[in-house]
Formats: structure tokens, C-alpha cells, sequence
């Protein structure tokens, strides 16, 4: 046949109908990702969030998991003093040693750790819940309520927070003990600790700040979309708005904040606990098993290293996954 | 700009009000009195302590007479060091633990301009991999981790740095250190990214097209305006080297402010506890609101609200 393209000689192959296959082609370009895969490919194509993960994954298992292991295996548990076994080194039988009480380190930073983790999930859902509903209603609301809702975020941003936490935790601490031992209800709570109590309430106070305004900045861009219109056009209520347009139209901006709060929690209760505020005993957090360690820590230098290695893998691990959630979840925010 | 100015001020003096009532009010929900633990006391001394002290007027009354009190920058006595005065114990010891968290500032902006500005200049290559690596732990470790580890390393394994009181300048090596390891991540990685921002701009290259020396397009022409995020930074940085401060001289037995506000917060000293915070409080304010005003002084490309 003749390849001249010049020629006016017709290809009868062009005049064949599509088959099924191609036609599906030319309809779709391509089959759409959706928001979540699209991020979740990002999210694992980062080797350095991935490891992050996995790291976080085993460090949940060591705390949740490890105390019953080492029941079952050892029979040690967080508050068991062993009388013979009195500081003891790290060896074959308490692989990090033993305290002045007797007690199984490894199970105390086991515990310590399961209390490090729930405070920093505990208080990030709460400034989730708070951050995300202020940030949501100052932002649609606009105009005059946004201003003095906002005016109100700034001076709790400039109040020096390590300062209201202390005082906080020195003030509720008796109170919330005689709660705890009178009231039918709160009695569960006991069990958390006053220290504890107090570091959520000063979150539940303080910390939002920061969630509110992020949220408030991204529901100003969102709520003058189209969508918006449209759903206000039907008749959406503004809670309906907030929480079925709002909020999922920012969720991924959320979710990253929310992750960095996470170590941010972690950080200021190990901070406490080691001022000796926060858990009380028997309970132990990585920051009062620091604390403890202090008094001994020319003789059992390791006391204090495993709690503190502990800390610094969390806090790094979640900074990190916050960073590659970061990137995958919220492109246009990667420096 | 004095509309700015008085606003802001504003801002902060009713935020210390704030926090002097929020204070107050705390201080009075507690049950009891610090006047319990010395038991035995009998009754009437107990009176005569409250007389003494205020605490047997109505609540309100007292309300008005401490924040009058504090409006003159007046603690009151101290329980635990008796006959002493709140005032008096910060006059003696907030200098120590300024000059602690002075030196520690000092440090973090001397090591991580350069640091974030060398990293920038090396976008990608391995000085700036080095670089992110060490901010990215310095960043993930608690002050009182490198504290401590600092203490068993170079004051129990090598023996060669004192390891508590300030008697020579070898005691502040390792409390500045300790105190500075954060503050000196974050200023890197925010004199990098803002460096990164500013030499990819038009003004450098024309510097650069010029003919200039790098060393004056870098520090002359670069470097000024990529500080200036790092200047936005001073206020929180106050804050941090303060209360960072407390576990640091904690760590070190440094008889600053900082280990007197814990241990009243362990003894129960309410006007200790009262008086230090609102003390604290009011000087991290004070020094963001210097920074918030000096910033469109610095910066002249911010417009005032």
C-alpha cells in the first residue's frame, strides 16, 4: 500500500467500528481515583512515612499488647514489687532492670507508654471536637460573630499555656480527688488520675486555638464555592452545611493537624510528669518514669534511658507521619 | 501605626488581667487552706494566720485588694520561705534563670541562622540532608531527655563538666545546651525555608547578576529578610527558654526561678505559685507584644490593620 500521507488513498482500516474495549476508552480517559486513593498512593510511595507508621504500629503493640504478654510469660505486672529482685540491672529476667521498689521496669515503661499514648489521642480528639466546630461556625458565621470569635482565639493564643497547665494541674488536683471519691459517676475516672484530668481540661481550654484557626481559614475559602451555594440553595441548614460540606471539604487539613497535635500532647504531659505533676501512683507515664529515674540516675543511668528513648521514638515517628500525611493529603501545603 | 500600637496593647493588658484573675480564682476553689499541713495549730492561731495573710475577708473583697496589689506588681508575703516576700524571692533568682534562658537564646540564634542558611545553600545536597536530619531529631527529644543524657554523659561517664549549682561558667554549658537543642532545630528549619524563599527571588539574581561577592549577596542581601520569620519567633522562644527552664534547673540543681516554682508548686506556696505565674505570664506577654510592634518596624512590606 502506499505510505505517501499526501495520497488521497483511503485506509479502510480507519472506517472499522471501535470494538467495546476502546470505546469504554474514549468515554473515560482513565478509570478516576478518588480523593483517598489518590492520597493513600502518595502516602505509601513516602518510605520515610511508612517506616513512621510501622514504628507507631509496634510502639501501640509494646504498650497495649506487652503488659499482657509479660503477665502471661513473666507474671510481672506495673505495681507487682518484688522484694528479692530490688534494683536490679537489665538482665535475662527484667530485660530493663528493676526499680527501687522492685518492680519490672519493662512492664512500668510498657504502661507508661499505653498512659503516653492515650493522653495524646485523648487530647487530640478533644481539640479536634472543639477546634474544628469553633473554626467551623466563626468562619460561616463571618462578619461581626467571627471577629469577636476570633478576637477571643488571640488572646488565648498569647496566654503562656506550659503556665496554665501548671497551675491548672496544682489546682485541680484536690478538688477532683473529692469528686472522684464521692460522686457515683466520675468514681470510673478515679482510676485516670486528677494530673491526668487537668492536662485534658487545660487542652480542652488552650489548645484548640490553633485547630479553630485553620479550620476557620479554610472554611472562608470553601463556603464561597459553588456547592455551597447550592446546598444553601436547597434549603441546608448551617449545621448541615458545617458538618456534610464544611468539614469533609477540610478533613485533610484536619487530619494533619490533628497529627501533629499528637506528639505535641505527648510532649507537654511527659513535661508535667516530670515536674512532678500529671499521673499519680502507682501509675506511670514515660515522663514520671523519668522522673523517678531522676533520683538514682548517677547509680541506674538506664532507668532513664529506656523511658526517654521511648519519647523521643513516639514524638519523632508522629512528626514524621505528620509530614507525609502533610504531603499526601494536602499537596498544595508541601514546602 | 499607633493605632496598631495601642490595640495590641490593649491585647496584652487584658490578657495579664485575665490571667491575674484566672489566677485568683483558681487559688480560691482549692478546699482547705495552706494553713492545714502544720497540724495541730489550734484554732485561733489558725484565725490570727488568716487575718494575716487576708484570707478571712469575703472573697470579692480580697479579689479587689490582690489585683489592686497586683497592679503595683505586689505578691505578698511567701508561706514556705517565711518572711520573705514573693517579690523578694523573684528579684533573687529570676536574674539566674534569665541569664540561663538568655544564654540559651542567645545560642539557638547564633547556631541556627547559620545552620538554617548553609542548609539552604546546599537545597538537596548533603549538608542540607545532614542538617534536616539532626533538626528532625533535635526537634523529636524533650529537654529534660537531652538534659539528662547530657548529665549521665559528660558529668557521671566523663567526669568533665560540673553537674549542679552556678559557680563558674562551666555550670552553664550544659543547661544552655539542653535548653537551646530545640529552639535551635526550629530556627534552622525557619531560616531554611525562608532562605530558600528569598534566593530564588528576582533582587538576588540581580545581585547576583551584578557581579557581587556571594558572601555579600548571601549576608547582605539574603539574609535580612530571611530572618525576619525568625523574628516572629522571639516571643514563643521567651516562653519556651522560661518554662523549658523549670525541668532544665530542675536537672542541673540550678537555684533559679524555675526550681523555687516547683517546689512551691510541691509545698502548696499559693502566693509563690500566684505570683510567679502572673510574673511569668506578664513578661512572655511583654515581650510579644515588643515583637508584634517592632515587626512592621522591621519588615516595612507588612501593612498595619
Amino acid at each position: 500500500m502506499n505510505k505517501n500521507p499526501l495520497s488521497l488513498q483511503l485506509d479502510p482500516e480507519m472506517f472499522k467500528p471501535v470494538p467495546k474495549e476502546e470505546r469504554v476508552q474514549l468515554v473515560t480517559m482513565r478509570p478516576s481515583t478518588t480523593y483517598w486513593q489518590d492520597a493513600s498512593r502518595r502516602l505509601k510511595r513516602n518510605k520515610v512515612a511508612m517506616i513512621s507508621i510501622v514504628v507507631i504500629l509496634a510502639v501501640f503493640a509494646f504498650a497495649f499488647l506487652g503488659p499482657y504478654i509479660m503477665k502471661a510469660t513473666t507474671g510481672f505486672t506495673y505495681e507487682e514489687q518484688i522484694r528479692e529482685d530490688v534494683d536490679q540491672p537489665p538482665s535475662l529476667r527484667h530485660w530493663m532492670g528493676t526499680d527501687g521498689l522492685g518492680r519490672d521496669l519493662m512492664v512500668r515503661v510498657m504502661v507508661g507508654t499505653r498512659i503516653s499514648l492515650l493522653v495524646g489521642l485523648i487530647a487530640t480528639f478533644i481539640i479536634l471536637i472543639i477546634g474544628t466546630l469553633y473554626g467551623a461556625i466563626a468562619g460561616l458565621a463571618g462578619g461581626w460573630v467571627d471577629n469577636i470569635m476570633m478576637r477571643f482565639v488571640e488572646i488565648l493564643y498569647s496566654v503562656p499555656d506550659i503556665l496554665i497547665v501548671i497551675l491548672l494541674s496544682v489546682t485541680l488536683k484536690d478538688p477532683l480527688t473529692i469528686m472522684f471519691e464521692s460522686g457515683g459517676l466520675l468514681r470510673g475516672l478515679a482510676g485516670v488520675g486528677p494530673g491526668l484530668i487537668s492536662i485534658f481540661i487545660t487542652f480542652a481550654l488552650l489548645y484548640w486555638v490553633g485547630m479553630a484557626r485553620m479550620v476557620r481559614g479554610q472554611v472562608l475559602q470553601i463556603k464561597e464555592q459553588e456547592f455551597v451555594t447550592a446546598a444553601r440553595a436547597l434549603g441546608a441548614s448551617n449545621r448541615r452545611i458545617i458538618l456534610r460540606h464544611l468539614i469533609p471539604n477540610s478533613i485533610g487539613p484536619i487530619i494533619v493537624t490533628a497529627t501533629f497535635q499528637i506528639p505535641s500532647a505527648i510532649f507537654v504531659e511527659s513535661f508535667l510528669s516530670f515536674i512532678g505533676l500529671g499521673v499519680s501512683a502507682p501509675m506511670a507515664s514515660l515522663g514520671s518514669l523519668a522522673s523517678d529515674a531522676m533520683n538514682g540516675v548517677y547509680s541506674y543511668p538506664y532507668r532513664l534511658l529506656f523511658p526517654s528513648l521511648i519519647i523521643a521514638l513516639i514524638i519523632l515517628a508522629f512528626n514524621q507521619l505528620g509530614d507525609g500525611l502533610r504531603d499526601a493529603l494536602d499537596p498544595k501545603m508541601k514546602k | 501605626m499607633w493605632k496598631f500600637t495601642f490595640r495590641r496593647l490593649v491585647s496584652a493588658v487584658v490578657t495579664i488581667f485575665l490571667i491575674a484573675s484566672l489566677t485568683f480564682l483558681l487559688m480560691n476553689i482549692i478546699p482547705g487552706s495552706p494553713f492545714n499541713s502544720e497540724k495541730g495549730l489550734p484554732p485561733q492561731i489558725i484565725e490570727a494566720l488568716k487575718a494575716k495573710y487576708g484570707l478571712d475577708k469575703p472573697l470579692f473583697e480580697q479579689y479587689v485588694t490582690y489585683m489592686k496589689n497586683v497592679a503595683k506588681f505586689d505578691f505578698g508575703p511567701t508561706i514556705k520561705y517565711k518572711g520573705r516576700t514573693v517579690n523578694e524571692i523573684i528579684r533573687d533568682k529570676f536574674p539566674i534563670s534569665a541569664k540561663v534562658g538568655a544564654l540559651s537564646l542567645g545560642l539557638a540564634l547564633a547556631i541556627g541562622i547559620p545552620l538554617g542558611s548553609l542548609a539552604a545553600l546546599n537545597h538537596e545536597k548533603i549538608g542540607d540532608r545532614l542538617i534536616m536530619l539532626f533538626t528532625t531529631f533535635g526537634i523529636a527529644v524533650p529537654g529534660f531527655v537531652i538534659g539528662t543524657l547530657l548529665l549521665i554523659t559528660f558529668g557521671v561517664i566523663f567526669p568533665i563538666l560540673p553537674t549542679f549549682g552556678l559557680d563558674s561558667w562551666k555550670n552553664y554549658i550544659m543547661p544552655s545546651i539542653a535548653l537551646s537543642l530545640y529552639p535551635t532545630c526550629y530556627i534552622t528549619r525557619l531560616t531554611r525555608s525562608s532562605m530558600l524563599d528569598v534566593i530564588s527571588q528576582d533582587y538576588i539574581r540581580t545581585a547576583k547578576a551584578k557581579g557581587l561577592n556571594k558572601f555579600i549577596v548571601i549576608g547582605k542581601h539574603a539574609l535580612k529578610n530571611s530572618i525576619l520569620p525568625v523574628v516572629t519567633y522571639v516571643g514563643p522562644l521567651t516562653a519556651y527558654v522560661l518554662t523549658g527552664g523549670f525541668v532544665v534547673e530542675k536537672i542541673f540543681t540550678i537555684p533559679g526561678l524555675g526550681k523555687f516554682f516547683i517546689d512551691s508548686i510541691n509545698a502548696r506556696d499559693y502566693p509563690m505559685i500566684m505570683g510567679t505565674t502572673i510574673f511569668l505570664a506578664s513578661f512572655i506577654i511583654i515581650m510579644n507584644f515588643v515583637v508584634d510592634v517592632l515587626y512592621p518596624l522591621i519588615d516595612p512590606r507588612i501593612k498595619i490593620r
